[in-house]
């Protein structure tokens, strides 16, 4: 896994900037111009900072980790589980994956959660 | 799950236990598919449409007794979620003691109508298994415009899931505190 530190230079600025889009809105056709844009400026298997602020370890030649990435495939889901979720619950997420739901309930719940 | 772990310990996130196990109706060994696509690997083999694909043997597990020997707090469990590309019918037959907590969570499943091996899709079994035991149950659409803090629109489910591959349900009891969370999304 490359770290982001390790990236370079020209990568951040760019990669943030459409995160910041991102972050704002998610329009049509966004999850494949984020596919794209992932794919072309991140190494394979690397460790960025995701659109919602927590780092993710992602393979960027992924269609679905490229979206969680930008958040843009799931944003209803993203919202209805910050929507949900309070300081101090508690998480079951039985099928992780590369885990966009557990480390925003993660981030959310401040103390037990948990990925099967 | 390798690249779950290391998201964790690169964000300090002390508050995640993982397990490494197939949800399933029984403690045994499972022949899990794994897919080159991550996120379509299960315990059911409906991959074959989507090329190579490896078949490895996992541990398989109940979540109600997970839950039983991990001793964590139920009272606090406001969420479950379970997309299992298939297997969310058994991971829910083990979980029949989690269901009947008077308080439980909300259940956001997939619901994936890829026939199986015996050519149904359990669909209408997970759905039945929420109806008997008087959840409400909701289809969560995006919104038209999906802002940031937009908020998902739960709809009705469609009785007829033959054109769809997989949607999100999302299944609540009445007068749970998941219910009066998520009751101002009702309607929208």
């Amino acid at each position: 896994m490359t770290d982001s530190a390790k990236f370079s230079p020209a990568t951040a600025p760019l990669l943030e900037a459409w995160l910041m889009v991102m972050r704002r809105v998610v329009f049509r056709g966004a999850p494949r111009i984020s596919s794209t844009l992932v794919r072309s400026l991140l190494p394979d298997r690397c460790i960025t900072r995701a659109a919602r602020g927590y780092f993710m370890a992602i393979h960027s030649t992924e269609y679905v980790e490229a979206c969680a990435l930008c958040d843009c495939l799931n944003r209803h889901l993203s919202n209805l589980i910050g929507f949900l979720l309070r300081d101090g619950d508690f998480v079951i997420d039985g099928g992780a994956n590369i885990g966009q739901f557990t480390l925003l309930s993660a981030s959310i719940v401040g103390g037990q959660s948990s990925g099967v | 799950m390798n690249q779950l772990q290391i998201s964790c310990e690169k964000n300090a996130f002390t508050n995640v236990e993982l397990r490494l196990a197939a949800l399933g109706d029984e403690r045994t060994a499972a022949r899990f598919y794994l897919s080159t696509h991550s996120q379509l690997s299960s315990l059911y083999n409906m991959l074959s449409r989507l090329g190579p694909h490896e078949v490895t043997f996992v541990q398989q597990v109940r979540l109600d007794d997970e839950l039983a020997s991990a001793k964590w707090d139920l009272s606090r469990l406001r969420l479950v979620k379970l997309d299992l590309e298939g297997g969310e019918l058994e991971a829910l037959q083990g979980a029949q003691n989690l269901l009947d907590l008077p308080d439980p969570p909300a259940f956001l499943v997939e619901l994936n109508t890829v026939a199986r091996a015996d050519g149904r899709s359990a669909v209408g079994e997970v759905r039945r298994m929420f109806q008997v035991r008087h959840f409400a149950e909701f289809l969560i659409e995006a919104s038209r415009f999906y802002l940031r803090f937009s908020l998902p629109r739960l709809g009705t489910l469609p009785e007829d899931f033959f054109e769809n591959l997989a949607v999100d349900a999302l299944f609540v009891k009445p007068g749970s505190t998941s219910f009066q969370r998520v009751q101002p999304l009702f309607g929208k």
